[in-house]
């Protein structure tokens, strides 16, 4: 269960409520995750992800990442979430044109140097799926005629008028809708084959937003578009391309963590500074983020970015960043790694400019010492534990057309360790990169190609710099002509010496979709050299080729969602290892979301297959593990709203079921999930959730090393949110408790636990909206019986918004 | 025989009904009007009667626009938003011809002043007086038709191209072209900054009186009346 807090929506009578549907409950041991998955989202460019993590385990969080893809894609793609106190949050942005199913998972990072995923077994046996309802959306192409967004106009002088010609033949003219801020305006609407327009005879002064809605003769949203204008009082109109617009955000939050009754009390402070604002066509905007946890021997903590736009026409503009970023050039080059350091981008559309330069690695002091060699007498280091070298990166992308249909861009990076930076390190490295990437759409993008190709150059440790190529060839033996030409080419760009790979590394990638009578079809083919790196991307799955096909489809007006897709990948390219091994994937997705009110339901199947070519009873299986095993997961859910008592109900039920057989008993697992739960919202600001959980999962059971984990649990909450006490202010209090009972049996020990894990946690928020709110915090979790102690987290936050 | 007289009398009548109404094509929309200040009126072929404009007019192709004096009428165009000012004691008349999706403009000036104002120009865009054609793309400018038939162009931003049956010139920003006659090039030279329209943002010509009275509670209260005066 999770309760979201929301200073925005402060004039709701009643906050928002939301079901967990996560599974499984814990991370970590001590590690309260609680998510509730948006099962449908329908016409959003974004998806809103939000983790609230409740941390005992006595290893601060460091970060978590969020990796996710449409279902047809075959790469996930990385993003780090926000943090405010307990909340880990991220808005996804999705492809507007594509209507599928969104699949993701979490990667928990904690300063300890551990991670895992969420949900456990992610992402092969577990995963998130979001449907998103997309239709194309031509909302670009709606010409806003007036009034110009962002512009102040006299409250007696409003006319809203907006054309859409260019896809004219698809709208029912006669479905458009048009909301001037909540006020639904499209029965005053004039409206034109190819365009509507309202005249209001006075609008209240102050900002206002304009809506408007385009739906074909199918009643489907087909383009909409948002803009805003200030109505002023009428002897003041002034042309605001001038105006002066600033807003952002402000929080403190101070949090100590008393585990194991005592034991360990850590504190954690942060706080964070964030703005945005425009000055006629110039945008800018930065953040700051401070906490305690930077220390200078791990990797950044802080963060620190600001940003100019200036805008020229029509979209084009020149963007420099300067301090923390995650630049997305190329998918297998530069994409998922934090860079510190200054970005810039030059959008003229036809032709386009990016640059990267900066820190992904700070440098952190390893352990050793320095011995003097007695042959030689020369002093040398003796790395104990090697520390990181500092790394740089620097990236250049041109890149050609607008990406509406067509777009070829070319990027380059190189990337190299600081070898001076430490003295206590091993194998600084060193890359380069190149690539060309193609994008072609045809027929209002229904026919997509894309493709990239890919080389590049690595060296696993410059220290000592380049060798002559005579001397490499003392070193290395059978040195063919094509890799001396190869070494002499590539010591232009980067170190060479005898850790030179003396070939090239190659990765590329096709992907065609269809999209046609409401099926999306989608071929991805892709291979990936082990010799390919890029220290621009640190999440390739190198050594790696194979195809992914799949079809999305959407049936009965966008209620039944189908997926079906089989994959199939492989490794050893090169034929420099003993074995092959082989991963199949087959995954059927069907849910159903009605458009009335009946339950919706989701069914998935997901078959996973990993096998090596290699016998268990061979020789090479004493030296190299055979393997062959198989994976299947069944997992249900379902919802449905009703009244009962007048009051709003909701109750989810999810069912998993989880079986993984393989040659190795050991390795064989299981796993039963369920989880029910009702939501009620009651007349008054009141809302409640009880719930109710039920988790099996054995390991190895057939074997000496099997255990197993039983867990039952029951939570209730409840909300309350107070208005208006002495001001145009919110209180709200909520409390939720957990208590559930686990058994845990360990074969090899012969040992089992019996414990009660009780869980508790109380929120109060406090807000007045022109001054902030304050939100005070306290989570406790005990344990009783084999396991008897108890955690406390204790926080107090403060926000504004301006 | 009466059926006879009867199926003669239907032809006719059945051929006059199609021939109006293919000739009676409804005009296509192009523009509506976004700002008036004073008093506007538009007249067209089937309603020569002046109608007033307000906010929120629709401008079918062919309408003729007069303004008042102390008048301003802002029209956009639909296509592309286009901007044309009507200034005071002007006439005009809006043509548009409807492509696939954009709009061909044609304004006839027969007297008065206009300003342009194209950002994201799309079909062609072209002002016409008793003495030139003037045709442009992304750019601002004046045009000034004086009643003793004279007609002055002003660049205020981009290029113009005007021409007549005496050929083409190309205006430029700061310049200003005055013809004569259809007939003559016009007299280039530079823009007196004096000559330059005031572009009038506002109430334009709008006067205001202010009342003070007292309400049955005995508050003292305003009531402000705006008003624009007849030329």
């Amino acid at each position: 269960m999770k309760i979201k807090l929301t200073n925005k929506n402060f004039g709701l009578p009643v906050l928002v409520l939301a079901l967990l549907t996560s599974l499984p409950l814990f991370g970590r041991n001590g590690v309260d995750i609680q998510f509730d998955r948006v099962s449908i989202l329908k016409n959003s460019a974004y998806l809103p992800l939000e983790l609230t993590i409740s941390n005992f385990s006595g290893s601060s969080i460091r970060e978590i990442q969020v990796l996710y893809k449409y279902s047809d894609d075959s790469h996930f793609r990385a993003r780090s979430m926000n943090n405010e106190g307990f909340r880990y949050y991220a808005n996804l942005r999705l492809d507007q044109s594509e209507t599928g199913m969104v699949e993701y998972y979490f990667i928990i990072r904690y300063m300890d140097g551990g991670e895992e995923p969420f949900p456990g077994g992610a992402p092969l046996s577990n995963i998130y799926r979001t449907a998103v309802q997309q239709m194309r959306n031509y909302g670009d192409d709606i010409v806003i005629v007036n009034p110009d967004p962002e512009t102040r106009v006299s409250a007696n002088d409003v006319v809203i008028t907006a054309s859409f010609a260019r896809f004219s033949t698809m709208v029912d003219v006669e479905k458009s809708k048009m909301y001037l801020d909540t006020w639904d305006v499209s029965k005053y609407l004039a409206k034109f084959s190819d365009f509507v327009t309202f005249a209001p005879k006075k609008v209240p002064l102050g900002q206002h937003k304009i809506r408007l809605e385009l739906y074909d003769s199918n009643s489907d949203l087909i383009a909409s578009r948002e803009w805003s204008f200030t109505a002023t009082p009428p002897r003041v109109t002034q042309a605001s391309e001038s105006a002066f617009n600033l807003s952002g955000s402000f929080f403190a939050e101070a949090r100590r963590e008393n585990l194991r009754s005592g034991l360990s009390v850590a504190d954690y402070n942060q706080g964070a500074l964030q703005f945005q604002g425009n000055y006629s066509s110039l945008r800018f905007g930065g953040r700051a983020y401070l906490s305690n946890q930077e220390q200078i021997g791990r990797q950044h903590v802080n963060r620190f970015s600001g940003f100019v736009r200036f805008d020229f026409w029509n979209h084009r503009f020149i963007r420099l960043n300067a301090g923390d970023a995650y630049p997305d050039f190329s998918p297998l080059i530069l994409q998922n790694i934090l860079v510190r350091g200054g970005l810039a981008s030059l959008n003229l559309k036809f032709m386009n400019l990016d640059f990267a330069y900066g820190e992904t690695l700070r440098p952190v002091e390893g352990y050793g010492r320095t011995e003097t060699d007695t042959a030689s007498g020369n002093n040398r280091v003796v790395v104990e534990r090697g520390g990181t070298f500092k790394r740089d990166i620097l990236a250049i992308r041109p890149s050609f057309g607008a990406g509406d249909n067509f777009r070829l861009g070319l990027t380059f990076l190189k990337g190299a360790d600081d070898t001076s930076s430490i003295i206590y390190g091993t194998d600084p490295k060193e890359n380069a990169a190149a690539g060309a990437d193609l994008f072609l759409g045809m027929d209002q993008q229904r026919i997509v190609l894309q493709g990239n190709f890919n080389v590049s150059a690595y060296n696993r440790n410059i220290r000592g710099g380049t060798m002559a190529f005579d001397s490499l060839s003392s070193v290395i033996e059978d040195i063919s002509a094509g890799e001396k030409n190869y070494y002499n080419f590539v010591k232009n760009f980067i170190t060479a010496n005898q850790f030179l790979n003396l070939r090239p590394g190659l990765a590329y990638r096709v992907n065609i979709q269809v999209r046609y009578f409401r099926n999306n079809l989608n071929l991805t083919y892709e291979s990936v050299d082990e010799g390919y790196y890029s220290l621009g991307q640190p999440y390739l799955l190198r050594d790696n080729r194979g195809f992914n096909i799949s079809d999305n489809m959407t049936l009965l007006k966008n209620q039944v969602f189908l997926n079906l897709g089989y994959r199939q990948y492989h490794d050893n390219l090169q034929n420099l290892k003993t074995t092959t091994t082989t991963n199949r994937n087959i995954y059927v997705n069907i849910s159903y979301f009605p458009l009335g009110n009946f339950p919706e339901l989701s069914l998935a199947y997901n078959n996973y297959n990993r096998e090596n070519d290699l016998p268990t009873d061979s020789i090479g299986s004493i030296l190299y593990r055979p393997e062959n095993n198989q994976t299947n997961s069944i997992s249900f859910s379902t919802g449905y709203r009703f009244n009962f008592l007048k009051y709003k109900n909701r109750a989810g039920l999810n069912l998993t079921s989880y079986r993984r057989t393989d040659i190795y008993n050991y390795s064989e697992s299981s796993s039963d999930y369920m989880a029910l739960n009702v939501r009620t919202e009651y007349n008054i600001p009141l809302q409640t959730i009880i719930e109710f959980v039920l988790q099996q999962s054995e390991t190895g059971t057939a074997t000496p090393r099997g255990s197993s984990l039983d867990l039952t649990s029951f939570g209730g909450g409840i909300q309350y949110a107070f208005k208006n006490i002495l001001t145009t202010d919110q209180l709200s209090i909520r409390a939720y408790a957990q208590v559930g009972k686990l058994t845990s049996i360990y074969k090899i020990a012969s040992s089992s636990l019996n414990y009660n894990r009780n869980y508790f946690n109380l929120r109060a928020n406090y807000s007045i909206p022109s001054l902030g709110s304050i939100g005070l915090a306290a989570d406790i979790l005990s344990f009783s019986g084999d396991r008897n102690y108890q955690d406390y987290i204790y926080s107090a936050r403060y926000e504004y918004n301006f | 025989m009466p059926e006879m007289i009867h199926a003669r009398l239907m032809f006719p009548v059945i051929l006059i009904i199609l021939i109006s109404v293919i000739g009676s094509r409804a005009a296509d929309p192009v523009a509506v009007v976004v700002k008036i200040i004073g008093r506007v009126e538009m007249t067209n072929d089937k309603s020569p009667k002046p109608e007033p404009v307000k906010n929120g007019t629709v401008i079918f192709s062919g309408d003729k626009l007069r303004t008042s004096g102390s008048s301003l009428c802002d029209i956009k165009f639909v296509d592309d938003k286009s901007l044309l000012r009507i200034k005071e004691n002007s006439v005009c008349t809006i043509e548009g011809d409807l492509e696939k999706d954009f709009i061909n403009k044609n304004i006839i000036l027969e007297s008065g002043t206009v300003f342009a104002s194209l950002f994201k120009q799309r079909g062609q865009f072209h002002i016409t007086t008793p003495t030139s054609v003037a045709s442009v793309k992304g750019t601002q400018f004046y045009v000034i038709q004086f009643a003793d038939g004279r007609t002055m162009y002003i660049g205020i931003e981009g290029l113009v191209d005007l021409s007549n049956d005496a050929g083409r010139v190309l205006l430029r920003s700061g310049q200003t072209a005055v013809y004569s006659s259809s007939k003559e090039l016009p007299e280039m030279r530079l823009t007196n900054k004096e000559e330059i329209p005031a572009f009038t943002e506002g109430n334009e010509g709008a006067k205001i009186i202010e009342i003070e009275f007292r309400d049955p509670a005995g508050q003292v209260k305003k009531m402000r009346i705006d008003y624009t005066e007849e030329p």
